[in-house]
């Protein structure tokens, strides 16, 4: 099936020439790797939640599995942020993007058989690197945790994944670009710059003293506020206005909101009095305070094109996931902009409030995915996946670590 | 209408712009950052290079991920500064007239006493900057001698976690640097300052309820070995009791790797003074645990001298 549909489909040069593929169709080219996609995201979703569970109950019992060095907490954090991160949210965000790309470019998907390959090769990586941070090869750094074994697998990986989806994207044949199109193509770029800067000035030719910490904080904060930030919005301006039937408000506000925040985004995450030169974290604050601009102009496209539908919100589950991701996301992201208020953030730095922030951000991509994939299977399994997220993972990490 | 191309040059002008912003040029101006002579108490270079042993225990450490629940920054907000008349001189009535300026609320006999009294004394404490320079301005005419000295505040160095902020300079030989961004323990930047003895590090690493009693830090037991007693009882072997004890028999000696990271640990220090972090310590005093070195009268190394 995945031959068929790949040599089935006829390549034009030009986006806008050749007739539209009919949504079944589409729906079919992407079944097998969206599939393969998500299934693999809902394994690693359990796979963090155990971690996660582990990790959360050896603060209160410090004894309980602490003779084995893999499973001490140092290791089982990182390596719980690493399977929700590069296991669980990577792969769902890509398998909606290429999902999204193709019906957006109502054309149907270029390679589905590539990007299974890809798929199974970050799998592979990902369990390399999960591994090597359970045997202590751990890199050190805050999300790249993952060895150097393990990163060029994830990047020729993403590699095989990304161009489909560029070729998909180029040969498509609705020519006028929708908003969420626009986010799509940003993170398809966007991830394997920040990837590759950050893996060969960190772990291949490393950078001297605090600069290690600059590029992780950059990339810690380009990864969540416009990876999977980027796919989540993406994800909410395509389902938003498709589940209530009503037009997106403003594409106006809408392509606003996109060029500030790919201009304002990508500075974040460099805390006030951090051991650097002081203009980091000072441009780093200005730049996170005006994400306000897009944060605004997002909330009031999004409003807008949702009042009077509330209706459909009691009836429609998926309409409820992509509100509780909407409001997730603009909420972490008033909650970014807050505490990089100095007052504000001398409380809730180096507490549990940063990383449940970064939950947030990345439970915002996360649920608003995997709808309407022609398979009843997967959706069900998607919302038993996306409801097991915050139901298993949310209350243990934030709330039992919180009570320390 | 065709975006694409557009988007595309869009997104990569705004990706360059943070990759400049905090990549490259945080590059240009930290990369090929030297040991310096910044401080004001020694002709020694800082940082120097963590010794050989310590340098191991960076990768122990990094390994367990002790990270994961320990910061390496300790952050400050300001400082304040106290005036310290170390010499009245020979012209006691102007000394006396200047102090009433500088403190209206004294009164001319508590000023007489301060001047009368056994150098040094205390004229102003925690004061702001401005207050400690009008102040040095108006003593200096007189012909007496004070000082000031600089304190760093903050709640981390409240805490005790550190005397001033870690700055960039600290880490400049560490590879990984891992500055940690959770405080489920306490910052470590200058734990070897605070706690010095390695002993302690060894029993509070192989159990950490040992030496705090309802610590939830994870013991790492792994880094010991258990053998049996020999003909003697190995020196290096853990002093254990009561309910910590082991089988009669066996001892716990640490493993390379535990001295390792105990090595490291005790190089963990933020107590030297350069000009980004200008603070006043007592030479005599330097890199001991008392909490009152800052306030000892011996000589004192300030770095930026208050103008
Ligand atoms: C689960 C979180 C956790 C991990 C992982 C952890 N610690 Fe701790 N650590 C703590 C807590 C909590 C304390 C405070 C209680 C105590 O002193 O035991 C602490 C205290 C300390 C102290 C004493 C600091 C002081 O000022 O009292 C040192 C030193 C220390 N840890 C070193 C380490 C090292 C080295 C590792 C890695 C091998 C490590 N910790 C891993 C939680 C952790």
């Amino acid at each position: 099936m995945i031959a068929t549909s790949s040599s089935a489909h006829t390549v034009s040069p030009e986006p806008g020439s050749g007739p539209v593929a009919p949504p079944a169709d589409i729906d079919a080219s992407c079944r097998v790797p969206v599939m393969v996609l998500l299934a693999c995201a809902a394994v690693w979703l359990v796979v963090a939640s155990v971690f996660g569970l582990i990790a959360s109950l050896k603060f209160h019992a410090p004894n309980l599995l602490a003779d084995c060095p893999w499973l001490t907490y140092g290791r089982v954090q990182p390596a719980q942020m690493n399977a929700l991160i590069y296991g669980f949210a990577a792969q769902a965000a890509l398998g909606i993007a290429l999902w999204m790309i193709a019906r957006l470019g109502r054309t149907l998907l270029v390679q589905p058989g590539y990007i299974v390959v890809g798929a199974l090769l970050w799998n592979v990586g990902v369990k390399l690197g999960v591994f090597g941070i359970l045997i202590g090869d751990t890199t050190g750094y805050e999300w790249l945790e993952m060895p150097g074994y393990a990163s060029p697998i994830l990047f020729a990986a993403y590699a095989i994944i990304g161009i489909p989806a560029l070729l998909t994207f180029h040969h498509r044949r609705e020519p006028m670009l929708y908003v969420s199109q626009w986010f799509l193509l940003a993170a398809l770029f966007w991830f394997p710059w920040i990837y590759s800067t950050a893996n060969l000035l960190l772990i291949f030719f490393p950078v001297r003293g605090v600069l290690q910490a600059v590029v992780d904080w950059w990339y810690v904060n380009n990864l969540s506020q416009i990876w999977l930030g980027f796919i989540g919005l993406a994800a909410i301006f395509y389902f938003l206005p498709k589940l209530t039937a009503r037009p997106l408000y403003s594409n106006y506000l809408a392509i606003l909101a996109f060029w500030a925040l790919a201009l304002s985004g990508g500075w974040g995450g460099i805390h006030s009095g951090a051991p650097v030169p002081a203009w980091m974290p000072s441009l780093s604050t200005v730049f996170t305070v005006l994400t306000a601009i897009p944060l605004i102009a997002i909330t009031i496209n999004l409003n807008r094109t949702f009042t009077g539908a509330m209706a459909k919100l009691k009836k429609s589950l998926p309409l409820k996931f992509v509100v509780f991701g909407a409001v997730a996301y603009l909420l972490a992201g008033a909650l970014a902009i807050v505490s990089a208020f100095p007052q504000f953030s001398q409380i809730t730095h180096f507490t549990l409030f940063t990383p449940a922030r970064t939950q947030l951000f990345r439970r915002c991509s996360s649920k608003t995915n995997g709808r309407r994939l022609g398979s009843p299977a997967l959706t069900s399994l998607w919302r038993r996946l996306a409801s097991c997220s915050t139901s298993v993972h949310f209350p243990s990490e934030a709330f039992c670590k919180g009570w320390r | 209408m065709n975006h694409g191309p557009l988007i595309f040059l869009g997104v990569f002008f705004a990706l360059t712009l943070s990759w400049f912003g905090l990549v490259f040029e945080p590059q240009l101006q930290l990369g090929n950052a030297q040991p310096t002579t910044n401080l004001v108490n020694a002709a020694q270079l800082y940082p120097q290079m963590r010794p050989g042993q310590a340098r191991q225990g960076l990768d122990v450490y990094r390994s367990l991920g002790c990270a994961a629940c320990h910061s390496q920054q300790i952050g400050q907000t300001g400082r304040t500064y106290d005036v310290t008349l170390t010499d009245p001189g020979t012209n006691r009535a102007e000394v006396i007239a200047a102090l009433l300026k500088v403190r209206p609320r004294a009164t001319a006999t508590e000023a007489e006493k301060l001047v009368a009294g056994p150098m040094p004394q205390a004229i102003l404490k925690d004061v702001a900057h401005v207050a400690a320079t009008n102040a040095m301005a108006k003593l200096e005419p007189t012909g007496a001698k004070a000082e000031v000295k600089i304190i760093p505040t903050g709640p981390d160095i409240a805490r005790g976690w550190g005397k001033r902020r870690s700055v960039a300079e600290d880490f400049l030989f560490d590879q990984p640097v891992m500055l940690g961004s959770q405080r489920i323990g306490p910052d470590l930047a200058d734990v070897g300052s605070r706690l010095p003895v390695a002993n302690w590090h060894l029993l509070h690493l192989y159990n950490p309820q040992i030496v705090v009693s309802k610590s939830v830090m994870p013991p790492y037991r792994f880094l010991f070995e258990k053998r049996k007693i020999g003909r003697e009882p190995s020196p290096d072997a853990l002093k254990l009791a009561g309910n910590f004890a082991t089988e009669p028999g066996c001892e716990i000696v640490p493993t390379d790797e535990a001295r390792q990271l105990v090595a490291y640990l005790l190089s963990l220090r933020a107590d030297t003074v350069i000009f980004e972090t200008p603070m006043t310590v007592a030479t005599a005093n330097v890199s001991t645990n008392t909490p009152a070195a800052t306030n000892a009268p011996a000589a004192q190394t300030t770095n930026s001298v208050v103008k």
